[in-house]
């Protein structure tokens, strides 16, 4: 059945809303084939319809024909008197001004506009079945691949908003966050967080308050915090000029700007 | 669709209906799993909501079909719910129970269908989020294995509400994260 495969990955988004997986490249690849199969597929149903309503057509117009000829005598003498009226207008055209009392009646005298709708219901009637027929297959096929390509869009959407929370949070991609996202996700981080940089960072407020984009998102509540060390990272100097080591495991009671780049990091937890 | 990219809006029209085709419809039998060509005419077939929507009543002219309406919003569970709404066991027979009748109710004329979702929804929604602020009473894990998606999703909220006035209370508020607490975690703060 169509649009199974989404479906996996549609539960898979779902379920992942909290933590983020490596990029699902294999199922979003064969979710791509099915949806190029299908379009294969509409494609050449169209193709067989329209070649199937022509026929429908002709045979409309032929049997058409036929009861036209049958009911001839009348009909024949109407039309011919339309038909004379026509080569007037003809021998006229030349000249666009001139206009004979002819013209000025409706192009299709009443009797063959008659005629002209029961063509039009003769043809209706061979061509409707087929035309139902055609849209519910070309619905059959159409539906599961505009819902492969929302799945595909919801998937992708979702992955971009936390990865547009990184780059305001965070300036550089870690290494582990690297691997799981796709060659083009992190190129989107990266020109996302370039323009919003550009965009943000240039305005006069900014440059006053000294932020860029990774520090400060929640306005500081406090402006001393205890830190505890996750991972040696030697000795820092601090913007007072004292000097603090940071050995692994040791907490310290510093101020908020000194260590707020590292706790990003990861080496450092603030602790309550 | 505001709902466009909506996850859960996505997974509730998954779900299974039956419908019922009045034509032969030469080249879909495979939508029944059949090995011929045709697709009998009133064969019951079981296919996703997403695809019945689209199917019915097209403007361009469809076969015409009939859509049941599914076991689990028939009268039995209707009575189960009119009766003591907070002890049925929703996933059990729908997991988009909630979602998924409204989605249902777009295609189908059905008020009383309607009436009776609101009223269990109310209904449970009191039991729920009683179960959030207690931190926990006897029976909450049960209680939660019936709920469908949209009420565990209050039950979500209702938590995380109730976890942010406790790290209120006890001053951790704006703690600073990690790169890696921002991938692995939903936001608290």
């Amino acid at each position: 059945m169509y649009g199974e495969e989404a479906s996996k990955l549609a539960r898979e988004a779902k379920r992942t809303i909290d933590h983020f997986p490596p990029y699902n490249d294999p199922l979003v690849r064969s979710i791509t084939r099915e949806i190029r199969h299908l379009h294969e597929t509409c494609q050449s149903l169209i193709r067989e319809y329209n070649l199937q309503r022509e026929q429908a057509e002709e045979e409309a117009r032929r049997r058409w024909q036929e009861q036209q000829d049958q009911n001839s005598q009348p009909a024949a003498a109407s039309s011919s008197s339309s038909s004379s009226a026509t080569t007037a207008h003809g021998s006229d055209r030349s000249d666009p001004n001139h206009t004979t009392l002819a013209m000025l009646e409706p192009i299709t005298p009443l009797s063959s506009r008659k005629q002209y709708r029961s063509l039009e219901a003769l043809t209706h009637e061979l061509v409707q079945p087929m035309t139902e027929l055609f849209w519910t297959k070309y619905m059959v096929h159409d539906t599961p691949l505009q819902r492969n390509k929302r799945i595909l869009m919801a998937y992708h959407f979702q992955r971009l908003e936390k990865i547009k929370e990184l780059a305001w949070a965070y300036n550089s991609l870690s290494d582990s966050s690297r691997r799981l996202l796709s060659p083009d996700e992190i190129v989107f981080f990266q020109e996302y967080e370039r323009s919003c940089r550009n965009k943000y960072t240039n305005l006069p407020e900014f440059q006053e308050l000294d932020l860029g984009l990774g520090l400060m998102i929640s306005p500081p509540k406090e402006v001393f915090i205890t830190v505890r060390v996750l991972k040696d990272c030697g000795d820092i100097v601090t913007e007072s000029g004292s000097t603090l080591s940071l050995k692994k495991n040791s907490e310290h009671f510093v101020k908020r700007g000194d260590v707020e780049r590292l706790i990003n990091q990861g080496y450092l937890l603030h602790v309550a | 669709m505001e709902d466009y990219y909506d996850i859960d809006s996505i997974l509730a029209e998954d779900q299974n209906i039956k419908c019922v085709f009045h034509r032969s419809i030469p080249g879909l039998a495979w939508l029944e799993g059949g090995q011929d060509d045709v697709l009998k005419a009133g064969s019951r077939i079981d296919i996703p909501f997403w695809l019945a929507r689209e199917l019915i009543g097209h403007p361009q002219g469809s076969v015409e079909m009939e859509i049941e309406t599914p076991d689990f919003y028939g009268t039995k569970v209707r009575n189960g719910l009119r009766a003591e709404a907070t002890v049925v066991d929703l996933p059990k027979l729908c997991p988009h129970f909630f979602r998924f009748g409204a989605h249902f109710l777009q295609i189908i004329e059905d008020p009383k269908l309607g009436e009776v979702l609101e009223k269990a929804f109310k209904d449970r929604l009191q039991t729920t989020m009683d179960h959030t602020q207690s931190g926990g009473m006897s029976n909450t894990t049960e209680y939660l294995q019936r709920l469908d998606e949209t009420e565990r999703e209050l039950y979500k909220a209702g938590l995380e509400s109730s976890a942010s006035v406790h790290q209120w209370n006890q001053h951790s508020f704006g703690r600073i994260r990690s790169a890696g607490e921002v991938l692995l975690k939903r936001k608290l703060a």
